[in-house]
């Protein structure tokens, strides 16, 4: 009984408290002033989608449809013609990012490394319709970025 | 077998081939095509498409089963060749023992790659063992066998030939 | 006899081979070369298994079963030697499953999932193969080639027609055409589906989707007699392909090259894409109502018996059927489908187009008789029983007009000119009347006929189908347009009678027995019509120059009577087409045209020449405006009155067909008691004769791009030597004029030992031949 008095009339509970928040306002911190500062990313880091190319300038996709198929949220849609080359391009290669939920089995997929997630991750949509990323806006992404994709696509590449 | 200058193979051959073929089981008509073959090749040097066409034809055959035959066995030859065959065993024991460099000499010698002909010579690469393990390296020219060959011994053999003209 | 396979106990009989007994008891064994229709080359592999107390592994696909021996398919020795010939077998197969169109449906790629290793140890080059063209069905990708020899025992086996070889050996084997010939069988697209990889593949549908993309619709062949089952690939609403059924008792596992790349038409660009009518002279595109309108008013004014309706024996049965009701409602009863037929005798014999046995009991025939038919390219599926036939030693003889290609040898044969067909079978007759101990009643006219002593190579046709007990007599298909037709019907009948043996008439067109159950002819069953007047046939329809046409998925062509046909439709004050296709030319003659689905984009029913009712769904949605044939007639109806459902479906039609006209007693007559014999070809100069290209026969496959491109579609002409030498023709030149009426035509002229006696063979196979003339009937060549 006297035990409990004693202890509201130190008020001991809130100095124990007290003590976690003194403790931690010397300790290293651990959140950034975004945008200021930024995590780092792994180079696995699932962001925005891109089509690349091959150094020639050919495009890499072949249009075989293994990503459509994959994709669980049905957000790829394709379009393919034989080129008159003999080789079977995509005419229409849409990403509808609003059902994209960023699972990255397209770029597990691909069999050329045609189709891949990049470090992308801010970015918005101002009108209703930009959400869905055209094969042109794609390659447009691959060969902004194409240098950081290479390297990243080397670093994965020592994962498997 | 009714015109025989019709099909391009000629007459004595087609007796031949004819004779051959009562060996055979009634309606067993494939087995004469190496026979046959050979006939050809003895008097035309190689075995063009039309006497393929001839042959399936005088046997009652497709012209396929005939170039089947023809295509798979390396003593019958499909291009144009030159008079003497030469053909070098690059097999285990004979890559062992240098054939490669024999090879290589006779390239140079004769001026002509592996596996092309000039008018004179062929030079053919024969991929499968010759058997003559014993004597490696060892070349076959015209179906003889040479064996332990070195350089000197190829321009004697290359000599002896021209000489034999 | 048991064996222990897993430690599962399986019973064989002697002689079974592994794989046949685990494949019954349900263990899988991977396999490359073995097929169970193909003989067995043993050469892939993939099948080794592991044998109690032998030390090295067995192929299951060559070995036979011992008794009382265990057989291991997943022990350490199997799994190890099946994963070993898989690492063989992709050492120089190329890593190019995204783009190859077997990719998702690859034997290959299966097995290599399941007994391949996760990572190729290869490192060095690859082989490749230069790829040759082998025509316009087949693409070839030879670099992904195995070397199972599937495709060269096709041929050899099945086709019948060796065009596949392996040519070289060790690595530098290829397989691959004689030098630069192209695949000829009229059932090559079967190569496409038993190569097991992707270095066969359908041409037409090369690179144009991927596997799992395609929604599978069961569906009937439309375009022989046999009604081999099909599966149609459709891709966003179009054919994208088509590929065998299984059906044993059809056509197996087989389909022929027509069925499979006909769907290539569908949108050529002569479809009718919405209903059109001539409107003050012009043709101009109207909606569906005002075009129902219109042929109500047309027809309203036009006295029905001046109303011929034309149809053709490629639609459904339902078609058929409501077609003929919705004419008969009308009091419209000039209604026949046998618009390619010349002869219309003995018109209460008018038999039902049937064979006597069913498909696959052809397989147990000892003796077959084939009348002038061109099997081989006709009714392939046909033929290959026959060749399964021929190889169990049974005998095939033939009489014929032209020595056609078959893929089996003939035991006997007569090459005979048209004009004496008749007079052969009479031969015939005569000689069974003695030999033959079965009493037949022989009309008197028949009799009359008789020459005393046959042939002797009849005679041993006729011994032959006497001596067997299972004996067939089939018909050709392209004598239909013989002028002597039901004459030639007539004696085959009397021949099978005598001969104890079955018969069957073949026929062009898919749904023939379907257009004689639901009557549409001018004579048929009470049960369709009361109708008692005699009414016109299509001869008739097109001699008395009728007011009013109805053309239902017919082209002009289709008709023996093409040009009398154009001249008719060019005096009808009002002609009526249900057409999917139309061409330029055609398309003036007619008033209202109405667009037409094809067979593959509705759903129906076919009845094959063995009486089978097949019903297959919608393959995909009818092009452009264009409705199925059961919807414009059922509207067509209902303007007219008549009562029906407003929600009545597809099925609802095939329910009422089925009640109305499945059940017909078809009793072919025994006994001809009033005949009268009187041949009608008899041109007694040079005939033309010959059949239609087998890539030609109907409004589809004539628009199929690839199919059209297998054969040269160049004018030419067969004559043999005899006969050119005495029409005086100077034979070193290679062109020549014929001549039928008024018409010429200058062709190329093929000399053709294997063309009877003063006769001209021609394979109709454009245009230009039926503007010439007609079949069987004189022509006359000059030189140039």
């Amino acid at each position: 009984m006297l035990k409990n008095y004693i202890k509201s009339f130190f008020l001991l509970e809130l100095l124990r408290g007290l003590k976690v928040t003194f403790s931690n306002m010397f300790r290293k911190k651990t959140t950034l002033r975004y945008p200021y500062e930024k995590t780092p990313q792994s180079p696995r880091f699932r962001g925005l989608h891109a089509l690349r190319r091959y150094p020639n300038g050919e495009e890499r996709c072949i249009g075989c449809k293994l990503c459509e198929v994959v994709c669980p949220a049905l957000a790829i849609t394709i379009d393919t013609e034989e080129r008159n080359d003999g080789t079977r391009r995509t005419t229409k290669y849409d990403i509808d990012l609003f059902k994209c939920i960023f699972c990255g089995f397209c770029e597990e997929a691909c069999p050329v490394d045609a189709i891949v997630e990049t470090r992308i991750f801010e970015y918005h949509f101002e009108e209703r319709g930009q959400n869905i990323l055209k094969k042109s806006d794609l390659l447009k992404i691959g060969d902004k970025f194409e240098k950081d994709i290479a390297e990243d696509q080397k670093a994965k590449s020592q994962h498997a | 077998m009714k015109d025989k200058d019709l099909y391009n193979i000629p007459s004595e051959a087609c007796t031949k081939i004819n004779e051959w073929l009562l060996k055979f089981p009634d309606g067993e008509k494939k087995p004469a095509i190496i026979y046959a073959l050979h006939l050809i090749q003895k008097e035309n040097k190689y075995i063009k498409s039309k006497h393929v066409d001839a042959l399936a034809n005088l046997l009652n055959l497709k012209k396929i089963d005939v170039y089947e035959v023809a295509s798979f066995y390396s003593m019958f030859e499909l291009e144009k060749v030159g008079k003497h065959t030469i053909s070098v065993c690059t097999n285990v024991s004979c890559m062992l023992k240098g054939s490669d460099e024999i090879l290589a000499y006779l390239e140079r010698k004769l001026k002509i790659k592996v596996g092309t002909s000039s008018d004179e010579y062929f030079l053919k690469d024969e991929r499968e063992c010759l058997a003559a393990c014993c004597g490696a390296p060892m070349m076959q020219v015209d179906h003889r066998y040479y064996e332990n060959l070195t350089k000197e011994k190829v321009d004697k053999i290359i000599r002896d030939i021209e000489n034999e003209k | 006899m048991k064996i222990k396979i897993n430690n599962k106990e399986c019973v064989f009989d002697k002689g079974d081979t592994l794989i046949q007994i685990a494949d019954r008891n349900g263990i899988h064994i991977p396999r490359f070369c073995y097929h169970d229709k193909l003989s067995i080359a043993a050469n892939c592999r993939m099948c080794l298994i592991e044998q109690a107390g032998a030390n090295k592994p067995q192929p299951a696909c060559s070995t036979p079963a011992i008794e009382d021996q265990e057989y291991f398919t997943n022990s350490d020795l199997a799994l190890d030697s099946q994963k070993n010939t898989m690492e063989f077998l992709l050492i120089n197969h190329p890593l190019d499953c995204p783009v190859c169109d077997q990719g998702g449906m690859c034997e290959l790629q299966d097995l290599a999932l399941m007994h391949g290793r996760v990572k190729s140890r290869y490192k060095e080059d690859k082989r490749v193969v230069v790829d040759h063209n082998i025509g316009p069905l087949i693409k070839t990708n030879m670099t992904r080639c195995i070397h199972c020899t599937r495709c060269v025992r096709y041929g050899e086996e099945i086709a019948g027609i060796k065009e596949f070889g392996s040519i070289g050996r060790g690595e530098t084997m290829e397989i691959r055409t004689y030098l630069t010939s192209a695949i000829n069988s009229p059932m090559s697209g079967n190569m496409i589906d038993i190569c097991p990889v992707g270095a066969l593949n359908a041409s037409p549908s090369h690179m144009k989707g991927r596997t799992w993309e395609l929604e599978k619709v069961k569906f009937i062949s439309n375009h022989d007699c046999v009604g081999s089952n099909m599966d149609i690939h459709v891709l966003e609403n179009k054919v994208f392909r088509v590929v065998p059924h299984e059906n044993n008792k059809i056509n197996e596992i087989w389909l022929s090259d027509r069925d499979r790349f006909s769907y290539e038409a569908l949108d050529h660009n002569e479809r009718v894409k919405k209903p059109t009518a001539k409107i003050n002279g012009r043709h101009t595109e109207v909606e569906w109502d005002q075009a129902f309108e219109i042929i109500k008013n047309n027809l309203d004014s036009i006295n029905s018996n001046d109303v011929s309706g034309l149809i053709s024996a490629n639609s459904t049965i339902e078609e058929q059927y409501l077609f003929q009701k919705w004419l008969r409602e009308m009091d419209i009863n000039n209604i026949d489908y046998r618009v390619s037929q010349n002869d219309f005798r003995y018109q209460t014999e008018e038999p039902f187009p049937k064979i006597d046995i069913p498909i696959d009991d052809i397989e147990n025939m000892d003796s077959i008789l084939l009348i002038d038919s061109n099997i081989t390219y006709e009714q392939p599926i046909l033929s290959h029983k026959l060749r399964k036939l021929f190889l169990k030693n049974a005998k095939i003889n033939s009489i014929h007009t032209y020595n056609y290609t078959y893929n089996f040898d003939l035991e006997n044969s007569i090459l005979i000119n048209p004009n004496f067909l008749v007079d052969i079978l009479i031969d015939f007759v005569e000689y069974l009347s003695i030999t033959s101990n079965r009493k037949f009643d022989i009309p008197a006219e028949i009799r009359k006929k008789f020459k005393g002593n046959a042939k002797k190579s009849v005679q041993e046709i006729a011994k032959n189908l006497l001596a067997k007990k299972n004996s067939l007599i089939l018909l050709g298909s392209s004598l239909v347009s013989h002028p002597d037709y039901q004459l030639l019907k007539i004696l085959t009948n009397m021949i099978s009678i005598m001969a104890n043996s079955s018969k069957g008439y073949l026929v062009e067109n898919c749904n023939v027995a379907g257009a004689w159950l639901t009557g549409c002819m001018p004579n048929t069953t009470k049960k369709i019509s009361k109708d008692k007047n005699s009414r016109f046939n299509v001869l008739e329809a097109i001699n008395n120059k009728l007011d009013s046409y109805i053309i239902y998925n017919l082209e002009f062509i289709d008709f023996y009577h093409y040009k009398e046909l154009k001249k008719s439709l060019d005096n009808a004050k009002f002609v009526l087409g249900f057409q999917s296709f139309v061409t330029e030319e055609e398309k003036s003659f007619y008033d209202v045209i109405l667009p037409l689905a094809t067979a593959f984009e509705s759903p129906g029913t076919f009845v094959n020449i063995e009486n089978e009712w097949q019903s297959f769904a919608q393959g995909c949605k009818p092009y452009y405006m264009s409705k199925e044939g059961w919807k414009i007639l059922t509207k067509l109806r209902l303007q007219n009155g008549a009562s029906i459902d407003n929600s009545v479906d597809y099925i609802d039609v095939l329910n009422e067909v089925d009640s109305v006209v499945r059940n017909q007693k078809f009793n072919m007559e025994e006994k001809y008691n009033n005949l009268v014999i009187e041949k009608k070809l008899n041109t007694g100069s040079l005939t033309r004769f010959g059949g239609i290209d087998s890539y030609y026969i109907d409004n589809i496959v004539r628009r199929a791009d690839s199919l059209n491109k297998v054969n040269s579609k160049k004018n030419f002409i067969s004559v043999n030597k005899k006969t050119l030498e005495a029409n005086n023709i100077d034979i070193t030149k290679n062109k020549l004029i014929v001549r039928q009426n008024d018409n010429t035509l200058l062709v190329e002229l093929i000399i053709d030992e294997n063309v009877s006696d003063n006769s001209v063979y021609i394979i109709n196979s454009n245009k230009e031949y039926y503007e010439l003339g007609k079949r069987y009937q004189p022509i006359k060549i000059e030189n140039v």
